[in-house]
């Protein structure tokens, strides 16, 4: 009987300390590794939303249009389990576009598509791919210019699949189900926009 | 003093992991596309590996017989898991590239390997120096693959020269998966060319 408590009670230790450790380092690191994110993936996806909306940004100019954008942000309430992180772009000193990230099922995970939308028609002003885990040379090539900018400029009414599934958007060569995460994403921030655009307006404009 | 070292230097040539051994080739053939990925992924596996050892063999007479299994493989998830906190806060690009990878460490056969069979019988110095020398060594194996595999595959070594480029027509077929396979089979070939007189 002594032989099982010991052996209940030693991993019971060892479980509970590696327990403790790992919250205090995760409370310590889950700042700097959001972070991150936001400003390796989130906001490299709003600047190039940003920049097919007002021309290419002169290198030197880069850091400060980045760190202006990383300030432009707000957190809307849109009644799921987190806020939406909304980026709101500037033309003219008024909020012209918003831009925000939904994720797709991609080949190696989810892949997820920043999205900007322009305030006054609805129409998509640009996509940026913030994260993704795709087969390198395939599914990666989502990412290329030559793909992104077929959404650039898009109408609403147009239908955001690709043609194999009967929609508007040629797909990348190869990489069928990667094109397929763009555009379901893509759908998934449309469904969130057509109902929350009323709110998303009202908290960007205070 | 002479055994610790002989313990020490045993994992840098004699028993070096993915090379003598052939273990833990997981991570050896899928991230070691460039140096820099072989480098960070080799550091990562050392630190777990060292600490895994270092407290596996601190409470070798504490954790029971039958439970030893579960003991190990909790700690090692530990330092697993810290080293994933700490690439995805202090070392984010890094992070990108191994992706994966760096949970997969827990079931790094070394790593549990080395916990079974040497720190589980030898006093805690002695297993810092093995587990520092089995890590060293695969760290070192990691790091050789990866510039051999980056500098034929893209034609140059990002770590160590930036965008210096050495071959105009890289074979962009050693950087891929098959080609792992080729240059693990290359280095091990000539080793065992080499190392046989030895």
């Amino acid at each position: 009987m002594a032989k099982y408590i010991k052996m209940i009670l030693v991993l019971s230790i060892i479980a509970l300390t590696s327990g403790l450790v790992l919250g205090g380092l995760n409370e310590i690191t889950y700042e700097t590794a959001q972070n991150n994110i936001l400003k390796f993936k989130k906001i490299p996806a709003v600047t190039s939303i940003y920049e097919s909306i007002k021309g290419t940004i002169p290198q030197e100019n880069r850091i400060k249009v980045e760190s202006e954008l990383l300030t432009e942000r707000k957190e809307v309430n849109v009644g799921e389990e987190s806020p939406l992180l909304v980026f709101v772009i500037k033309k003219d000193d008024k909020p012209y576009a918003v831009a925000f990230e939904k994720f797709g099922g991609g080949f190696g995970g989810d892949l997820g598509v920043m999205v900007g939308y322009k305030l006054d028609s609805g129409d998509i002003a640009a996509i940026g791919i913030t994260t993704m885990s795709e087969t390198p040379g395939l599914g990666t090539l989502v990412k290329e210019k030559s793909f992104l900018s077929q959404f650039t400029g898009l109408s609403k009414d147009t239908k955001i699949m690709i043609k194999k599934d009967d929609g508007d958007i040629d797909a990348v060569t190869g990489a069928t189900v990667s094109s397929r995460a763009v555009t379901q994403a893509i759908r998934r921030t449309k469904a969130l926009y057509d109902k929350h655009q009323g709110t998303i307006k009202t908290e960007i404009n205070q | 003093m002479n055994n610790l070292l002989k313990e020490f230097t045993k994992g840098l040539w004699k028993e070096i992991p993915p090379f003598r051994l052939v273990l833990g080739l997981c991570p050896v053939l899928a991230v070691t596309t460039t140096m820099e990925n072989g480098l960070g992924m080799g550091l990562s596996a050392t630190f777990v590996l060292v600490c895994s050892n270092v407290l596996v063999s601190l409470f070798r007479n504490i954790i029971p017989n039958e439970v030893r299994a579960a003991c190990y493989i909790v700690i090692i998830a530990t330092f697993v898991v810290c080293v994933e906190m700490i690439t995805k806060s202090y070392f984010f690009q890094l992070s990108e590239s191994l992706g994966l990878f760096i949970p997969l460490i827990v079931v790094n056969c070394i790593i549990l390997g080395r916990a079974e069979a040497f720190a589980r019988k030898n006093t805690v110095i002695y297993s810092l120096a093995d587990g520092l020398g089995m890590g060293l060594g695969f760290t070192a194996s990691l790091t050789f693959l990866g510039a051999f595999r980056e500098i034929l595959g893209a034609g140059k070594i990002t770590l160590l020269f930036g965008d210096t480029v050495f071959l105009a027509e890289p074979f962009n077929f050693i950087q891929q998966a098959p080609g792992a396979f080729m240059a693990l089979g290359l280095i091990l070939g000539l080793m065992n060319l080499f190392g046989r007189s030895a």
